[in-house]
Formats: C-alpha cells, structure tokens, sequence
C-alpha cells in the first residue's frame, strides 16, 4: 500500500469500524467526503449500514458484516463491478491512524493530484524508453475517444515529431481524394513543459484512464492522466502534475479558450478547455477539462461546446473518472474476453476491443475509416474494412454502433445511384473509397515500393458494393430482426446493379469481366471467384429479403444468381480465383521468405501478377463470410491450395486466415496468424501503425477470434457454437452482444456453457436446439449425439 | 578544431586520398592532415591507423586502397571513429564533397550512426538519401498502394532521415542498388552505417561499396544489428 498514491475505494477493515464511523463525525464526514468525490468505501465490520445515512455519492459506501468469511472478497468484488481493480483499493487495518490517511486522500483531491490506475498486466498497455521518433506510434496506440471525437496520445510537451490531433468520424475536410479529416486543436498541450525524459505509459484498458509517469531518480516525477468520457460524450479530462517551474497554464486560472479548425466542406472540429491549478508541496498540479463539438457540415459552435464543458464542471474530474471507471466496468462486462492460459493474447483482444469500443457511437452515422480516430492515415476513408472487417465485430460488442455505421452507408445510397449510373448501370453502386458524401475518393495514383503506379481500385474493385449489402443484412441477423425498409432498398439496389452489370450469355452464363478481387496483386482479371459469389449472395438476399420487389425483378436477380459462374470444380474441391489463375506461375510465399511480406512491393507489381502468389485471402473469404454460398466441404482443398501462396501482404489477411484455418480444425495453425493480427500495431509491424490503428485488422482479429476459435455464429435466429481451440487453451470465456441479448460462453474441457441475459435459442454444432433461458442462468450445451 | 588524418602508404593513391581527406574535413569542419607510413607492410599501417583513431583530437581517419586483406580493411572492422575509405578506381573530389548519398536500411542504430555524422555536414551539402525494398527490409504489409506509400514514406522519412533530403526508394540487390545509384546520382561520397562485421547484407553493400568509384564514409554501429524489416 504507497501513501503517495490516489485510490479509487478505501476499506476500513477493523472490528467495530461500522459503529466508529457512524460514532465518529470526524470519520463519518471523511466518508462522506470521499463518496462525494467518487471515491468508494468498504466498512467491514458489524453494524448496520443505516446508522451511516444517506451518502452523497457517486461514491458508493457499503458496510459488509466481517463476520461473513466472503466479507473482504465480496468488497473487492462490488469494487471491481465498478471499475476499481484491488491495485487502486486503499486498505486501512487498524484505526491507528485512519483519520489521517483519509485526510491524504481528501487532499490529494482537493489539490488536484494524478490519479492512479490498477496496473494488472492483464489489463494494461505499457511503453516504455520510446526512442523520440518512434513516439508517434504510441500516440496512435493511446488514442482515447469520446463520443464520435478522438484524441491521439500524443505527450503534453511540444517535443520535435509529435502529432496532437483531434479528429471526429465524419467531418471531413472535402471530399476530393486527398482531403482527409480535419484535424481539431489539440488540447492536451500544456505549455512551458521542458521535455520529459524517461517516462512509462500505461493504457489502462479496464478504466480507459492513459497515465504517464517519469521514472528519472533524483526528481519530483512528472505525471499525467488523461481520459475521454464515457459518461458524458464529447469530453475528456486530464491532470499534471510536476516540479513548480516546469508547468504554466495555457488557459488561465477558471479561464476557458475555444478553438476550432474548418474544412473546405464546411464542417469542423472545436476543442473548449477550462484550466485550474493548484500545488502541493513543490508540485504544480493542472487539471483541465475539454469538450468537443464536431459538425460535418457545418462550423462547429462555440455554444454547444461550452454547454458540454459545463456539464463537465459540474460533474468535476474525480465524479467524471468515477464514472469513467463504472462506465467502462459495464462494458466489459457486457463483452470481454477471458483466456487465461495465453496473457499476451488475451490482452491483445481487449487491445483491439477497447479500441473498436471507444469508436462506438451510437447516434446518427458511424463512418469508420481505415484508421479510425487514431491518426490521419489513409485519408481517414471508409472502405469494404468498415463493412467487411470492424461492422461484424462491433455487432458483437455494439450493436447501436454496428446499426450507425449501416445508417452511413444507407444515407449514401443516392450518392452509389449516380455513382452506378455515371459507370453506365441501374442499381446502386457504391464506391471503394468513400468520405463526406459518398462520391468515389478513390486516388488515381499510388506508390508501390519505389514504384509510382495507377491505382485501378477505384474503378474495378467492385465488390464493395456486394459487401456493403452483405453487411447490412448480416448485423440485423445476428440481431435477430428483420431487415428495414430503408435496408431493403439497399439490398434491392445493389441487386439492381449487378443485373444492369453483368451480362448473361446466350449459353445462360454469366461472366463478370475486369474487376480486382480482395487479392489485389491481380488487378483485371475476368470471374474472380469472389467477387462473383458475393455477386450471387448479394441477388439471392434481395430476392429472399425483398419480397416486394416484384416478381419480374426478382426473376431477373435469381436468373443472374443462377448463371454467374464460380470457378468451382467439383473434381479437385478448389475454387479457380479468377479465369486462368491456376496456368500463372506457381509460386508460393516461401519462396520469397516468411510472411507477412509485401510480395509486391519485394519482386514488382508485373512479377507478382504473372505468379500465382496473393496478397490475402480471396477464395477464402467467402468460406469466412458466406459459408453457405461455398461448396461444401470445399474448405479445406482451398486452404491447402491457397494459404501456402498468401503473402498476407495486407495486413486484414493474417485474421482472415486465422478464422478459416480455426473453422478448418486447426486451430494452433491458426493461433500465429491471430497472434500476427493482434501484434499489428502492438509492435508496429507494419511500420505505419504512426499513421493511425489498423482496425479492420482488429475487427479481424475479433472476428476470428469469436466466429473462428469460439465458433460462434447466428443461423436462422439461433446461436449456434462450434468451438476449435488451441491445445494450449484450457479454457476461454467470452461475453458479448447477440440476438439483441448479452451472451456469455464458456469453453473449456469440453464443454461448452451458454448464459443469457434474455431467453433466447441456442445449439452446439449439430445438435438440437435447446432455450437458454434469461437472467444468465448458464445453460451446458451437449453435443450432438451423432 | 579537430583533424582529419589522411594515412598513405601507396604513392599511387596518395593524391586521391589526401584529396578526400581535405574534402572530408571541409565536410565535417575538420582540419586536414596527412600522415605518411614510411614502412611498408600492412602492420605499420594499422598500427599507425590504430593510434591515430586514439586521438581525441582526430575525428576520422582516411585510408587508401581496398582490396581485401588490405590494411584499411582491418581498420574499418574495428574502428570506433569514421572512416573514409578511398576505393583504388576512385575520382578525386577536388570540388569537395557536394552530394552526399545516404543509403538507409531502417536499422535504427545504423541509421542513428550514419545520422549522427550527416547532422556534421556543411549546410549547404545535399543529402540524397535511398532506401532499396530487398528480402531483408521488405515491409510486413502494403495495404492500398493508393495511400500506403505516403503513410510508409512518411514515417520512414521521420525515424531515418537527418536532415532534409530528398529518399529514392527501389528494389532489388542492395548492392548493386546502392552502388549504381551512387554513379547514377552522381554522388561524390557514400554513407554507409554498419555493423562493423564483414559478413551479412550490410557487409555485402561495404563490399561492393569499396570497389566501386566513389569514396565511402563508413560510420560504425551497434554489432550484431541487422536491416530493420519494418
């Protein structure tokens, strides 16, 4: 227990410490004042609780009868449901001195102190000695959002190289391929705040609490908190604290500034803070608040800031990280993560969950870029990674949020109209870069290595619009509901394009010519088998979906269904890529070296097309996304043929494989590619992570992980599981939204445990469907007896 | 002020390299002395080398003549100080080192190393620096080449490059890479950081590097470092 630290509950563990404090009005005023502030209080002892009266709060105050041998543990546990881990739990076991260790509580408070995080390695990110130039890497990985706003973590002290920048989803500076997000004030700078040497930062993912500390001997260290609410979107707070000369104001004691930047679109992104400072002992303390007000179109308004800031004063910081704290508690609660026997994995995924987590804004649209909030990286552009890759996750962990990032596509569906109908077409076509409106932001040009190249994805990578349609309706089925108007349309639009698109032959084939499948080293090719089968997904779901479509129209997407061809062959179980894939020159990945590699970029974009090598996963993905468009049992013929020639030269391909390989049985194989996925931007291994997070490779990663490893999937409104874990794993444990219920799975030994917190219909593997009834009663799934 | 010393021994390549030991010390803001080995033998000259480098007051040393075996070579493995080396085909810089190329692998230390004496450099001296994408330092990833370049190029400009410069990035050997764009750039000196071990894909670019036509500052690093692989 340090003395010099500010916790988040405190214990008063000694017998007859109920009856001392409700004796006392000196303890008894301490408690309240520490409830007041947020801090939680645990009396054991005998007593009842009603002799304390009403608290003010947030901070709850419970007295626990320490007669019960779960007394202590049971404290620990209320504790932990609200965000406090027993790192950050005060224990006070004798009366000597109670008085004044509250006091020091009290007075860090009310001085303004940093507060502390529960540093459990299983919960926590930390960096530590980054060389100066390789901190921009870490401002991406300690990113914290708010609302629809993020904030990089970027330091406090301007040192050369760093990037603040605060960006909001959505609020674009144009819409011409090389506009990318507005990049808002930062406000985490404090200024006269000589650099800081020799510092550790932590990421507290259970609290999402970013706290920095300097480890130099000799010196009053430097410390610094910050987070982003939860409680109150569109905030964040922070606190600093250092030697008495090495920090200034920036705004003034209780003065407030607003800042805004705007974009040629005529949206923009403002920053408000309110300072104050105060010392204790030698050290400055500063504890700043912040609100932000993005607005696509539109200038960002000083008044909207200021409303948001004052609610934020009005909570104060220690009632705000209170919340923080419980907030983020209830979250994992509702999805998380348990692998117990493989930390470094286990901590990756909730890496990867915080991150998709934090972008989960629920109101309105959610558009997410390839880099999400964490740096200006790709143009901040929406691509099939949004739709394809972080949709299907975040449907697992937020379904409102999965539901605003279908409204994204949904309102751009007159922009994919025109855009069908400038390439010649009915229907809807969405593009394969999309920003503000939904117009094409394709760049025509590209690099490649050294190489300058033309950039064909924008006029061939069709499949997009396929996937945009595939993501719609695959988040209101693992919701359970039916799809909407709005979502029938799309889907009925989409058909309507392919139609228009592809014509059918007098043979009644149908062949789709020039496109760029997800392999992208082969960039016009004729029939790519999975843009083709996505094709046939696509006219099949509006048919089944759209009743209303009228029965010529959904004639003529079931007869186009029926005569694109796939590339399969029956005889050897593979799906041909593309027409006259299998004739290019075999060469696989080893070859070159172990992957990942950017094969392209290693031997030349000519080479690479003329080879048989791919960038991810092509054929495959479609055994990850339609498993019933595939042949069955086609799985593993395709895996074997295809994985030794996957570079993973893309960093969505290593999940994507990992999934498959999982749902294939094999499940240690595919533990390296998840752990590759999960190490992406943990270790940089792209060299890009700088410019923002890779979160279609964390969505991903979660995707294998729980539709892979657990195998869980939706069918026809039931839960169905099918687990493939790792002979290292014992067990796993996973929590996580589904049928518009929360959902916790269990497997380990063997068997497969179910909970629900609504009745809803499960099943494992083949066997019969049984009812998980509500209030997270856990149910045992058996297999099935065939 | 400190010296640049220039150590002959050939009579053949003495006017070269004293040549680049002026030019290597306008470079660095050096003075520029010549040390003439009056023995013959490789011995003396790496003994003469040996006690120059302990120097405080010398900053680099200059060395002539490259075949393998040669004194310089020796000398280049365990130096703690630059070292230019004077290839035997070598061009005289009688105009002073202007273009400077600054082959970068990734290698932090390397990098760090080559950094830390291009950061000594005259102002007005252009730095042309050049990465080759070969097996070692092929990145993991290239997502969208639409946009991957400009993210990869502009970190990789903010971790490696000292000063302002102008990257080339290609494929292939490095090697023959680097020593082809030393000719092709005209570049009147080459900078290589390395880790001071004649084996390995640095050491194959040192080669190569050293029978080539233009001088080479080599600058020691960290052993044992290899190209980073993103």
């Amino acid at each position: 227990m340090r003395a010099d630290r500010t916790y988040g509950a405190v214990v008063l563990a000694w017998a007859g410490a109920v009856g001392a404090v409700a004796g006392s009005d000196d303890l008894l005023a301490r408690v309240r004042s520490l409830s007041a502030r947020g801090v939680h209080v645990g009396i054991l002892g005998r007593g009842a609780a009603r002799q304390l009266g009403t608290m003010p709060g947030p901070g709850q105050v419970w007295c626990v009868d320490d007669t019960l041998p779960v007394a202590r543990p049971e404290l620990f546990r209320r504790f932990h449901d609200l965000g406090v881990g027993p790192d950050l739990v005060l224990v006070l076991e004798g009366p000597d001195s109670p008085l004044e260790m509250l006091d020091d509580q009290l007075r860090r408070s009310g001085r303004l102190r940093v507060p502390d995080i529960d540093r459990d390695p299983r919960w926590v990110v930390q960096r530590q000695g980054q060389a100066a130039n390789r901190r921009r890497v870490d401002e991406a990985l300690f990113t914290l959002c708010s609302g629809y706003v993020g904030t990089r973590g970027a330091v406090e002290e301007q040192v050369p190289g760093r990037e603040a920048m605060v960006l909001a989803a959505g609020v674009y500076a144009g819409d011409r391929p090389e506009d990318g997000l507005v990049v808002g004030p930062s406000w985490t700078d404090v200024s006269s705040l000589s650099p800081v040497e020799q510092d550790v930062r932590w990421l507290d993912l259970r609290s999402g609490v970013l706290v920095r500390e300097q480890v130099a001997a000799g010196t009053r260290p430097f410390r610094s908190a910050r987070f982003a609410s939860l409680a109150l979107p569109g905030s964040a707070a922070m606190r600093v604290e250092a030697p008495a000369d090495q920090v200034r104001s920036v705004a003034g004691e209780g003065g407030e500034v607003w800042r805004w930047c705007e974009g040629a679109a005529g949206g923009g992104v403002g920053v408000m803070i309110r300072d104050c400072t105060s010392t204790d002992d030698d050290l400055h303390t500063h504890e700043r608040l912040a609100a932000f007000v993005g607005e696509p179109s539109s200038v960002p308004r000083r008044a909207d800031a200021e409303e948001h800031l004052g609610a934020a004063a009005r909570q104060g910081f220690d009632r705000l990280l209170s919340a923080q704290r419980r907030e983020w508690a209830e979250r994992w609660a509702t999805a998380g993560v348990s692998v117990p026997d493989d930390p470094e994995l286990e901590l990756g995924l909730r890496f990867l969950l915080f991150h998709l987590w934090s972008l989960s804004d629920g109101h309105g649209e959610l558009a997410v870029g390839a880099r999400g909030l964490s740096g200006s990286g790709y143009a901040g552009h929406v691509f099939w990674d949004a739709d394809v890759f972080v949709l299907p996750a975040m449907m697992t962990i937020a379904p409102a949020a999965a539901a605003a990032m279908v409204r994204y596509r949904l309102s751009r569906l007159p922009a994919a109209r025109a855009h069908a109908e400038a390439h010649g077409c009915h229907g809807a076509r969405f593009p394969w870069e999309s920003a503000l409106t939904g117009d094409d932001v394709t760049p025509r040009h590209g690099q490649l290595g050294g190489e300058e190249v033309p950039i064909f994805t924008g006029l061939r990578e069709e499949h997009v619009t396929a996937d945009v349609a595939w993501a719609v309706v695959r988040q209101a089925r693992w919701a359970g509901r039916d799809l909407s108007a709005q979502e029938r349309r799309l889907l009925a639009a989409t058909a309507d394009y392919w139609v228009s698109r592809i014509p059918v032959g007098a043979d009644r084939r149908a062949h789709l010519r020039g496109v760029i499948g997800p392999d992208e080293y082969h960039e016009d090719v004729d029939d790519n088998a999975f843009t083709n089968v996505m094709v046939r997904w696509n006219l099949r779901a509006a048919a089944a979906e759209v009743p209303r479509a009228g029965q010529a129209r959904r004639r003529r997407w079931l007869d186009l269904a029926d005569a694109i061809v796939d590339g399969y062959d029956e005889e050897t179980g593979r799906y041909e890529q593309f027409q006259g894939y299998f004739a290019l020159e075999p060469l696989t990945v080893g070859d070159l070296g172990p992957p990942p590699l950017a094969a392209d970029v290693l031997i030349g974009r000519r080479r690479v097309a003329r080879s048989q090598l791919i960038k991810q996963a092509d054929v495959l993905m479609l055994h990850m996304m339609v498993p019933g468009e595939v042949a069955p049992g086609s799985l593993q013929a395709n895996l074997d043929h295809y994985l030794p020639r996957t570079a993973h030269g893309s960093s969505l391909s290593p999940a994507v494989n990992a999934l498959v390989l999982a749902r294939g049985g094999h499940p240690d194989q595919a533990r390296a590619l998840l752990r590759t996925a999960l190490r992406i931007d943990l270790d940089d291994l792209a060299a890009t992570t700088a410019g923002g997070l890779h979160l279609g490779a964390m969505g991903g990663a979660w995707q294998a992980f729980l539709f892979g490893f657990v195998g869980v999937e939706v069918v026809d409104a039931v839960l169905c599981i099918d687990p493939h874990l790792p002979a290292s794993w014992r067990e796993v444990e996973v929590a996580f939204r589904c049928l518009s219920s929360d959902v916790r799975v269990r497997v380990g030994e063997g068997v497969v445990t179910v909970s629900s917190r609504c009745p809803i219909r499960a099943r494992r593997g083949t066997a019969p469907v049984v009812e998980i009834p509500g209030g997270h009663r856990p149910r045992r799934l058996e297999r099935s007896r065939g | 002020m400190n010296d640049v010393v220039t150590i002959v021994e050939a009579p053949q390549s003495r006017q070269v390299a004293m040549d680049v030991g002026a030019a290597g010390a306008r470079l660095l803001g050096c003075r520029s002395r010549t040390v003439t080995v009056g023995v013959r033998g490789s011995d003396a000259v790496v003994e003469v080398a040996r006690a120059t480098l302990a120097d405080p007051h010398v900053d680099a040393l200059v060395l002539a003549g490259t075949p393998e075996g040669a004194p310089s070579w020796r000398i280049i493995t365990e130096a703690t100080k630059p070292v230019f080396v004077v290839p035997t085909g070598s061009r005289s810089p009688s105009g002073g080192f202007r273009r400077v190329l600054l082959p970068l692998d990734g290698g932090p230390a390397a990098t760090a190393a080559a950094a830390a004496v291009v950061r000594r450099m005259a102002p007005d001296t252009v730095i042309l620096a050049t990465h080759v994408f070969s097996e070692g330092t092929v990145p993991a990833f290239w997502d969208q080449a639409a946009h991957a370049g400009v993210a990869w190029g502009k970190e990789f400009v903010a971790r490696n490059l000292p000063a302002a410069a102008d990257l080339r990035l290609c494929r292939g050997d490095p090697a023959a890479e680097v020593v082809a764009q030393a000719d092709e750039c005209g570049a009147d000196l080459l900078v290589l950081g390395w880790a001071q071990q004649l084996t390995g894909s640095r050491a194959k670019v040192v080669r190569r590097a050293l029978a080539g036509r233009v001088p080479v500052l080599l600058v020691g690093a960290v052993a044992g470092e290899q190209p980073g692989r993103s």
